[in-house]
């Protein structure tokens, strides 16, 4: 994996680990609009960082489009044991 | 229905160059012991349907769901710590699973007892499984701590503390759902089936 890939790929789990954080808080506390604001603009960054990972790199999840047209990325890339 | 991705919740940094089927022998229990991530994430799944309300069902259906993330990096650090092992290495630190399942991972804990449902409880009350979720979480906790004390690798020690982490905010999470739940029934707004017959 490259420096730039695993830079990303931190980035993505630091704001994924902020989403789960927040949502599990969400669960109990149903009115809390500023933790609402807070999980929909790093949901936002997530998902915009996920299309470029997945693009640029190897796709994150089975629904991610295959980033080369001959070959089936998803079935191609490490498993994060093997990362 | 659940998405899998392709990354881990939190980055482990395990050096397989230096493998160690001790420690693996060691953090397998939370893979597949008693107050493991197995039982943790199919104990808080299982308990969904009859959760009374909608955010207690959000809540375990979320908290299940991040420990099946937490199982997948602790089978990464045993697969990491096994996976260049020696047979001297592996004889040396009594790993004996060996002989079952080779370096495959199993789901049992670290005297090689299997997994088994009676590590886990449902009861159709929520007051019940809310409580047992709570004392879970601090089993889950008290035995990081135990790891910690055993290891001094620091990927290892590293991931194990910030699993020991996750425990204790996700006993904060189901103590505030058991107190909404306890409020619920104050107000007599009851929302479980069985209400009419249950003694709180």
């Amino acid at each position: 994996m490259s420096d730039e890939q695993a830079a990303m790929m931190l980035r993505l789990q630091q704001l994924g680990l902020a989403l789960d954080d927040l949502r599990i808080y969400l669960d109990t506390h149903l009115n809390d609009s500023a933790a609402i604001e807070r999980y929909n603009a790093t949901a936002e960054e997530y998902h915009a960082l996920h299309q470029e990972y997945s693009k640029k790199f190897t796709p994150l999840r089975q629904d991610d489009p295959s980033n080369r047209a001959n070959e089936w990325a998803w079935g191609m890339s490490d498993f994060p044991w093997d990362f | 229905m659940w998405v899998y991705e392709k990354k881990l919740q939190y980055p482990v940094k395990v050096d397989s160059n230096n493998p160690n089927p001790r420690l693996a022998k060691q953090l397998i229990s939370q893979y597949g012991g008693p107050d493991g991530e197995l039982a943790a994430s199919l104990r808080y799944l299982n308990q969904r349907f009859t959760m009374p309300t909608k955010n207690t069902q959000a809540l375990v259906t979320d908290i299940g769901t991040e420990e099946m993330a937490h199982l997948e990096i602790i089978g990464t650090l045993v697969y990491k710590l096994m996976k260049n092992a020696t047979k001297e290495q592996i004889e040396a630190a009594g790993y004996d699973a060996f002989v079952d399942h080779g370096k495959a991972l199993f789901y049992v804990d670290s005297t090689g007892n299997p997994w088994t449902a009676t590590y886990i409880q449902a009861k159709d009350d929520p007051i019940a499984d809310l409580t047992e979720d709570m004392a879970a979480e601090q089993k889950a906790r008290a035995t990081y701590n135990h790891l910690l004390d055993l290891t001094d690798d620091p990927g290892v020690y590293d991931a194990l503390r910030f699993l020991r982490e996750r425990e204790i905010v996700h006993f904060q999470r189901f103590g505030e759902a058991l107190v909404q739940v306890q409020e619920n029934y104050a107000c007599k707004k009851v929302f479980i089936s069985n209400a009419q017959n249950a003694q709180y």
